[in-house]
């Protein structure tokens, strides 16, 4: 087994000239839960398609499982469970249909269980997807994307519009395949609150660049928020992301050994410093607004 | 539900697990011999990365409040009287901490602070019914 399920060398791909991604690389080890965050149009979808190789990169290159994205597509897709973003599916066919006629594309696919895990959540199997709500077809989708037991799921933001109910049915049904089969995950997503509790790693792009790849728990032991009072005229602080004045007061967001930072502060004058805590949409927030500061 | 996961917190999701299953041992709302979820059970129930379950539940071993046995999961051990009081110190004094050094922010002076604490314990030991 490899040891890296996912290798991004230096992908690029352009529309009209313009890149969606632009020189990202990234690599995702076998066995980790990704979360792949950006805001919308950051190029996550983008990134997905190049990965699996339903399109192709300007230049540079994408392995998974082994595989090239560029040659291998075909064979690649076979080992891997692929929730789009927006599912679409032929109209004519039930959702029982689809599951069967999916099926005849994988040799390994698991029918008892596939039909299990669509009983379990409930999707109504004799509607076609016109018949379906949003929630039953992100299930389907779900469904249809285990049923090979793959080695490597990734999903496209399988949680957007999604009510809290169907959210909450969809990461159970993915923590429960991650702990029976080890899968690897990557899954995009702009709701960045919510995957916090599963992801054990983050990878953070901004217009098609990676901004930020890193274990979850680092992540956030190494960025903090500090309110503390700053004189006006402030030398340069190591690790600022960003700074905003709440009345009197200024919130910074900082990355660095916290006792550091509050003795870097200290230095620069600052008085009454607070340490906060800060959540993972803190964070991408801050690296965000910090990349758009350097290229002002 | 055996633990209570906040994500905004800067505490490790892994070690907020580890401190949760310790607290409910000393609390005797687990006993030993109790079996706990399986790290499958666990990390569905409560929409964790099962790799962060089982670093909790390795962490747990490792501390001596639970033991596996083979084939039939994880337990809480017996037999760790000394293990838990340091525990309960450990645990304890963590959770004061920050309390505490908001009392102070709020400008108490030391002796300011301990007449406070004799009045809450006071009224805490007075409602038990005249405890230590």
């Amino acid at each position: 087994m490899n040891s890296l399920a996912i290798i991004a060398n230096n992908l690029t791909r352009r529309y009209a000239g313009l890149p969606a991604v632009d020189g990202l690389s990234f690599e995702i080890p076998t066995g980790s839960v990704t979360a792949y965050l950006g805001r919308n149009g950051a190029g996550k979808t983008t990134t997905i398609k190049l990965l699996l190789g339903l399109e192709q990169p300007s230049s540079g290159e994408a392995r998974v499982l082994g595989y090239s994205s560029i040659a291998q597509g075909a064979e690649l897709r076979r080992h891997v469970g692929y929730v789009p973003e927006a599912p679409v599916y032929p109209p004519w066919m039930t959702a029982a249909q689809l599951i069967s006629y999916v099926s005849g594309f994988y040799p390994d696919w698991d029918t008892g269980a596939a039909d299990e895990l669509a009983r379990k959540l409930e999707i109504p199997l004799n509607r076609k997807p016109g018949q379906l709500s949003r929630g039953d077809v992100a299930k389907l989708a779900l469904v249809l994307a285990l049923g090979h037991n793959p080695e490597l799921l990734i999903l496209d933001d399988p949680i957007a519009g999604l009510d809290p109910l169907v959210r909450r049915e969809f990461f159970e049904t993915m923590v429960q395949a991650m702990a029976e089969r080890g899968q690897t995950v990557f899954f995009s997503s702009h709701l960045v609150s919510e995957v916090e509790r599963i992801a054990d790693r983050v990878v953070i792009i901004e217009r098609g660049r990676l901004l930020e790849q890193a274990e979850l728990s680092e992540l956030k032991k190494s960025v903090h928020q500090y309110c503390c009072r700053l004189p006006s005229e402030t030398p340069m602080i190591q690790g600022l992301l960003t700074r905003r004045a709440s009345g009197p007061v200024d919130e910074l967001v900082i990355r660095g050994e916290p006792e550091q930072v509050i003795a870097a502060l200290s230095r620069a004058g600052a008085n009454d410093i607070q340490r906060a805590d800060i959540d993972l949409e803190g964070v991408f927030v801050a690296l965000v607004r910090a990349d758009k500061e350097v290229r002002r | 539900m055996i633990v209570n996961i906040d994500s905004k917190s800067n505490v490790p999701i892994f070690q907020q697990v580890v401190d949760q299953i310790t607290r409910a041992v000393l609390a005797h709302r687990l006993a030993p011999g109790d079996r706990l979820p399986s790290i499958r059970e666990l990390s569905v129930a409560a929409r964790l990365n099962p790799n962060t379950v089982a670093r909790a539940y390795q962490e747990l071993e490792r501390n001596g409040i639970t033991e596996t046995r083979r084939g039939q999961g994880c337990f809480i051990a017996s037999g760790q009287a000394g293990l838990l009081a340091t525990e309960r110190w450990k645990l304890a004094r963590a959770a004061l901490q920050q309390p505490l050094d908001a009392a102070r922010d709020l400008g108490l002076t030391r002796s300011e602070l301990e007449q406070l604490l004799t009045e809450a314990l006071d009224l805490i030991y007075a409602k038990q019914g005249g405890g230590k």
